[in-house]
């Protein structure tokens, strides 16, 4: 197990996920669906981690990442203004993937899994309007939603396979990595969402960084002192949310 | 569509469809009152019911069970509302049905999660049937749909498209999804597979009846009748049969030109719409919605006796002769 085999094992699956996706006019449209490199890490975790991995969650695997590529397509639609051709195509890439996800896990019979995930993705789409509308959120709400939006199918196929150990580090890393990504955005000054969309998080921009660095050194000791993850893995990841450092 | 006639003809299913109706209220309640204001408007907007119909009526040919039939014809419908409102982020539309769209009313961005959220809710409900062929189907459909919607916005301002493109087209953007309501009704109450077939194949030919004459009547209608602007399916490019039938003849094609360019006037636009109006593509488009009536027709005949044929038969021959 070391850099190399991990590397492999990710661009698979990344082809994968491009294979039971690929639709021509897609492709040429709107790119290849978008797939978080962190997130394809942290889905694999299991597998990489050296657990049983079987044909059946290999699938399943490649159904929660069509699930996320069909979030992140409707996410880059414009909010005022979708009438190019391009804008057109990425509502249907997003319904196309989505479509896709179900099919590749009817297939595969997983009509119990199919039934979670489908809950997943309509929690997800609630939490999502939070930034939309005028209700008053706390702090603590709107972080626990974006750990939602930014987990939850992973975690119900973590749950549905029995690697429950696992879930506590995986949603911690992805909450950790999309609440780096907006600081660092934010401070540059690039559209934001999470923080765009909430004032609290706007005049609250202390607490969101003394939040990041908590859980950030939180993380880094939850990782080291792990008895589950072996030690390539404990330095793949911590490499990994380097990358995500923190604008200083 | 005059509704009162066709809830006439629903008349004998309308305790069923009432709970179908709360069934489907229940399935849009949401934590988030955004989505639950842009659900409820949606079902509130009404429509026709003809998914949740045709899985009913499907039902009648196998074991009738009111607990398994709803867990079908509650998510057709949901994929259908759902498609909609991710079509009029598509369409740039702002009303519906003489409403106005999600996405007129908050922007284009919810009306996505909206979609989405109302597609989720779909597949979880239909997961109440424990069938793999039942997903298969209906995850397949999903698929198609999509790959129709693709297929309509590359062909859109394409004059260069034949009869059957229209027709491919049309199978996947509308036909699929009844057929699919049909089959899966039947599969639910566990009809013979011959019965499924021909349940299938009614439901597709009907499908298609029924989209021509849309297409017919978005150009025929009147924009009060229509909910929308009359002409605005051709505003956006689509190319539908009646237009294929007539795009080259002389008085039509130099406007059709302009308004595929983008640059028609109003009184020009008026001025297409007349001239197709009066010209022999309505009535050639009329005819082939037929020839699919016709073959919808004969698939009812070949259904095992049942008091359903003759319910099919008749809402059938309503759609295909609507008059808006």
């Amino acid at each position: 197990m070391n850099e190399t085999f991990i590397t492999q094992q990710v661009e698979q699956y990344k082809k994968n996920i491009s294979m039971q996706s690929h639709n021509k006019t897609l492709l040429r449209y709107t790119g290849l669906p978008v797939v978080k490199e962190e997130r394809l890490f942290f889905t694999l975790l299991p597998l990489l981690n050296g657990e049983d991995w079987n044909e059946s969650m290999y699938v399943s695997s490649i159904a929660v990442s069509l699930i996320f590529s069909s979030l992140a397509a409707h996410d880059l639609v414009k909010e005022d203004n979708a009438t190019s051709k391009e804008q057109q195509l990425q509502v249907l890439a997003g319904d196309y993937y989505s479509g896709r996800y179900y099919q590749v896990l009817a297939n595969a019979g997983e009509i119990e899994l199919i039934q979670q995930l489908s809950t997943g993705v309509a929690t997800i789409s609630e939490l999502k309007t939070r930034f939309y509308d005028d209700e008053e959120y706390t702090f603590d709400e709107l972080i626990q939603s974006i750990q939602i939006i930014e987990s939850k199918p992973i975690e119900q196929f973590f749950e549905y396979y029995g690697f429950h150990e696992y879930v506590f580090l995986m949603k911690e890393a992805l909450l950790l990595a999309a609440l780096k990504k907006e600081y660092n955005k934010f401070e540059l000054n690039e559209p934001a969402f999470y923080i765009n969309k909430s004032i609290i998080f706007q005049t609250n921009m202390t607490d969101f960084k003394v939040e990041l660095d908590n859980m950030e050194q939180a993380f880094i000791h939850d990782v080291s002192s792990s008895k589950l993850l072996i030690a390539p893995i404990k330095m793949a990841i911590l490499e990994r949310m380097k990358i995500h450092s923190l604008q200083k | 569509m005059d509704k009162m006639k066709l809830k006439l003809l629903y008349s004998d299913l309308k305790s069923d469809l009432d709970i179908i109706e709360k069934e489907l209220a229940a399935a849009v309640n949401s934590s988030s009152h955004l989505l639950n204001e842009a659900s409820l408007h949606l079902l509130l907007a009404g429509g026709k019911r003809i998914r949740p119909v045709f899985v009913l009526l499907s039902a009648r040919f196998g074991t009738y069970s009111m607990e398994t039939i709803k867990n079908v014809a509650v998510p057709v419908e949901l994929i259908h509302m759902a498609s909609l409102v991710h079509d009029d982020v598509i369409d740039d539309a702002d009303t519906r049905r003489g409403r106005k769209t999600v996405k007129a009313q908050v922007n284009n961005r919810v009306a996505m999660h909206t979609g989405d959220f109302l597609f989720a809710r779909a597949i979880e409900y239909i997961t109440g049937l424990k069938n793999t062929y039942a997903h298969q189907v209906l995850s397949h459909t999903m698929v198609e749909l999509c790959i129709g919607e693709i297929i309509q916005i590359e062909d859109k301002h394409e004059l260069d498209q034949t009869v059957r493109d229209y027709l491919r087209r049309i199978k996947r953007k509308t036909a699929i999804l009844i057929s699919a309501s049909c089959e899966l009704g039947a599969i639910a109450s566990g009809a013979d597979a011959k019965t499924v077939k021909h349940l299938k194949r009614f439901g597709y030919y009907i499908g298609m009846s029924f989209q021509i004459i849309d297409d017919i009547l978005d150009i025929v209608s009147t924009d009060e009748q229509l909910g929308k602007p009359s002409g605005s399916d051709l505003l956006q490019g689509n190319i539908t049969l009646p237009v294929l039938y007539v795009k080259d003849y002389p008085t039509i094609a130099p406007l059709l030109k302009e308004m595929l360019e983008g640059n028609i006037s109003e009184e020009h636009k008026n001025k297409l719409l007349i001239e197709i109006r009066n010209s022999d593509g309505i009535k050639k488009a009329k005819q082939i919605s037929n020839l699919y009536l016709q073959k919808a027709l004969n698939e009812v005949k070949q259904l095992p006796p049942n008091s359903a044929k003759k319910s099919l038969q008749n809402i059938a021959l309503f759609m295909s002769k609507r008059k808006f």
